[in-house]
Formats: C-alpha cells, structure tokens, sequence
C-alpha cells in the first residue's frame, strides 16, 4: 500500500501533503457511549457489537503502528488480525486500574509486530542488515515529525533532545530493542536507556498525561 | 541486576525495547515496588500517544476477516476459579499469571510455532490433546519465571542467534530458550548443558535438539549446575560437551 505523503515529505515545518489523506488516519473523536473502556468491558462478556465498534476506533492506530514496525503491509495486516483476536481472546483480564484499554490493545499490537520483527532474524543479522542497507533513523525521525497532525503530540515531540527523540522513535517505530539502538546510535548502553526513560517523562509531562 | 538498574529500565519496557526475560524480571520489580508501577502506566500512556500520528486506514477487508475470526474464537476466562476476583491480592495474581503466560506463550510462538492462540483455530478433538499440551508447558515455564529468585542469563550465541535462561533454583527449575540460532549441518545438533562447579569435564546434558531445529523453548533441571551452556554435537548428541564448540555459555549465582 501506498501512503500519499508518507516518505516523500522530509521537511518538518511542511503541513501534511494530502490533509484529506491524514484525516482519515486521524482517531476520530469519540461520542458518547463509545467510551474505549467502557467497550472493552462489554467485550469481555462476549459482546460482538462492541468489539466492532472498538475496531472501527483502533483499528487505523493499530496497524499504522503495526505497519510501522513489520514495514510490510500484507504481514501489517497478518499481525493486526492477530493481535485484535487475541484482544478478543483475553479482554476478561483487562484491568482499567492497570492502564487504558487503548494503552492495552496497542500495546498487544506493538508486541506482537515485534516479535514478529524480532524472530524474523537473529539480532545481530538484523543490526548488519540495518548497517549495510542504510535505512537509518533519520529517516523515521523525519517520518514521525513530519506526520504528525496533532500539533501536540508535535510539539513535544520536537522539544525532546536529539538523543531522547531517536532512541524513543527508534524503538517503538522499528522494534529495536535498547541494546540495538544502543549500537545503531553508537551510545553507552545506559545512556540510551536513561535518555529512553527521561525522553518519555519530557513527553509525559509536554502531554499532560496522567495515569 | 541492581534496583538502580532496574529502575531504569522503566522507559525501555514502556516502549517493549526490553526482551522477553528482562520483561518478566521488570514485571517481577513493579509488583514490588508502587512507584514504579504508577510511572509506568504513565509512560505507557504516554507511548500511546506516540500511536497517532501513525495512523493508516487498515485494508477494507481486515474489519470483515477480523470479525469473522472473532466469531469463531472462544474467549479466555478471567483468572482461576478458586481465587477471589475482588481481592487486590487476586487481582495481582491474575496479572502475575497473566504476565507470565503471556511471556512463555509469546516465547513458544517465536520458539517452535505452538502458542497457545494457534490452539483455538484447531479441530476440536486435536486441540483438546494439544491445549493440554501446551497449557501444562505453559504452567511449567510459568512457575519458573514468576518463582521470587528468577535470574536471567542472557547468553549472545557465538555465531548468531541468542540463548537466554531464566533460573529459579528455589524449583530446581530454569527455562530455556534458544532463538534464530544458525542452521547446522545434516549431522549435526545442538545440546543444552548444566554445568557443576566443576567444570566442563562434569557436564550433564539437559537435552538435545534434533536435526535442523535452531530454536526451541525447554524446561530443565538445574541440579547443581552453575553455568549453562549450548553446544553444537554430532547427530544424537555427545556425553560431554565439544569444547571448541560451545557456541553460548553463562553463568548464574548459587
């Protein structure tokens, strides 16, 4: 699948490329009584409207991320199928004290994209394979910035560090683990995961994020 | 791994840049430890968000092909029967259990291709034999990783690959898990050893793989063993391990 604008445009400051396009990525604004975990509830006792209506919220998240990280959109779609199924699967042990049900189904889906990345190859191939094929970070830094349509999320990311911005987009857009990015960024191992951890506190306190 | 180090590694796991061991190990520190657990829910939040600007219309298709599989799937039921769903300390447990099922199955899967979700879409006679199976399996790499002296050894394989064990001496018990190892000869295999103070020369197998298998997750003793090892052996496997061909070894603390 092609993206119109996704790729092409490197420069931060562009507007998106095609506004209609990024709309239609955009989450769409959630009306009352669809509430994410309020759905996923009724999920948990077998409701299958629910869980459509769940998809109709999550899905261009969940496999745009997917995609992301698999890179392929026919396996995108593989691991996406995956993932949604298990939510189904396991939606009783689904705990709102824990986290949100957005937080929960992504974070199923971004660990199932990488394991599938991560089992594809051993390690050190895929670093050599990042190495000689020079598909390098800039690039989904850019990518990321680029595309980021809520000005936010946009703004905060841009007032992170370099360093803070390229292990965090790093690892979750490409699945590489803190040991990889500490090789691709040729960075101390503790420097990449404090710069993880404090990039995210900086995002977290730039969102307003409360748990 | 010291606390401090631990504590760091809470960016990492929000954003799943940790393996599968270091995530059980750092599931295994936020039971303990409240703040912890609140910054991460934060972070994972945060992270989240990161989800976004990321967004991509799915295929058409995907929405009728997911609901069709969702209708044909069994859901899982929460927790175990004989424990208190209210209490907080069930609660725990249910996450605990879940956390640790979640790891060995989604370890099975990338190991040998049986996670347990691939048992649903069998035939009902066959997944009864093979649920078994694998929720016993389950059971077993899951006592081990939740046991309160886990440690994990992380093991690069010399020539690709990695093999990583997770030790709970308090069950005699420790998991490991070979992946994306290099593929070997026609008469060749790898096999697993627990090695005693001794040394090498005391070795005691703890299994062998068979012919091209380069992956695969096992439950093993530890005896007295203070170092684990992998190596490559003639087809059936050896009594004691090739020196010159040990290709991951590390060591764990009594």
């Amino acid at each position: 699948m092609t993206n119109p604008g996704e790729g092409e445009t490197r420069t931060t400051d562009m507007p998106p490329v095609s506004r209609g396009r990024a709309q239609r990525g955009t989450p769409a604004p959630e009306p009352a009584g669809s509430d994410p975990n309020e759905l996923l509830r009724r999920v948990a006792r077998g409701d299958e409207a629910a869980f459509a209506a769940l998809y109709d919220q999550l899905a261009p998240r969940l496999y745009g991320l997917v995609l992301r990280v698999v890179r392929d959109p026919a396996i995108a779609e593989e691991v996406t199928q995956e993932a949604l199924v298990e939510a189904w699967r396991s939606a009783a042990r689904f705990d709102q004290d824990k986290g949100s049900a957005v937080s929960w189904m992504l974070t199923i889906a971004h660990r199932r994209a990488v394991d599938r990345v991560r089992s594809e190859q051993a390690a050190s191939n895929r670093l050599r394979k990042a190495a000689t094929t020079d598909v390098p970070y800039d690039d989904v830094v850019e990518q990321a910035t680029t595309r980021i349509e809520r000005q936010q999320v946009r703004r905060c990311i841009d007032g992170l560090t370099g360093l803070q911005r390229e292990a965090i987009l790093l690892a979750y857009y490409r699945g590489y683990t803190y040991r990889e990015v500490s090789d691709l960024l040729e960075t101390p191992l503790p420097t990449v995961k404090t710069r993880m951890r404090d990039g995210l506190i900086r995002l977290r306190d730039c969102l307003g994020v409360t748990a | 791994m010291t606390a401090s180090d631990i504590h760091s590694l809470s960016g990492a796991y929000a954003l799943d840049a940790v393996d599968d061991l270091e995530r059980v190990a750092f599931e295994r520190h936020l039971r303990e430890c409240d703040p912890c657990a609140l910054e991460v829910r934060e972070l994972r939040e945060t992270v989240t968000r990161l989800a976004d600007p990321a967004a991509v219309d799915p295929p058409p298709s995907l929405r009728s092909s997911v609901l069709d599989a969702v209708a044909r799937t069994p859901q899982a039921r929460p927790g175990r029967p004989d424990r208190s769903q209210s209490s907080g300390h069930a609660s725990a447990a249910r996450w605990r259990r879940f956390a640790a099922v979640a790891v060995a199955a989604s370890v099975l899967a990338a190991g040998v291709g049986v996670g347990t979700w691939t048992v649903a879409h069998r035939d009902a006679t066959d997944a009864r034999h093979a649920a078994a199976d694998a929720q016993a399996r389950t059971d077993a790499i899951g006592a081990v990783l939740a046991a309160s002296d886990v440690q994990v050894i992380k093991m690069p394989g010399r020539d690709g690959g990695t093999v990583n064990l997770a030790v709970a001496r308090s069950q005699n018990k420790a998991v490991a898990v070979l992946t994306g190892l290099p593929a070997l000869q026609d008469d060749q295999v790898y096999q697993l050893w627990m090695i005693p103070p001794g040394g090498a020369a005391e070795a005691v197998s703890r299994g062998v793989l068979s012919v091209g298998q380069t992956a695969d997750t096992r439950v093993i003793e530890v005896g007295d063993g203070v170092q684990f090892g992998v190596s490559i052996e003639p087809k059936g496997g050896s009594k004691r391990p090739t020196l010159t061909q040990i290709i991951a070894a590390g060591e764990f603390s009594t």
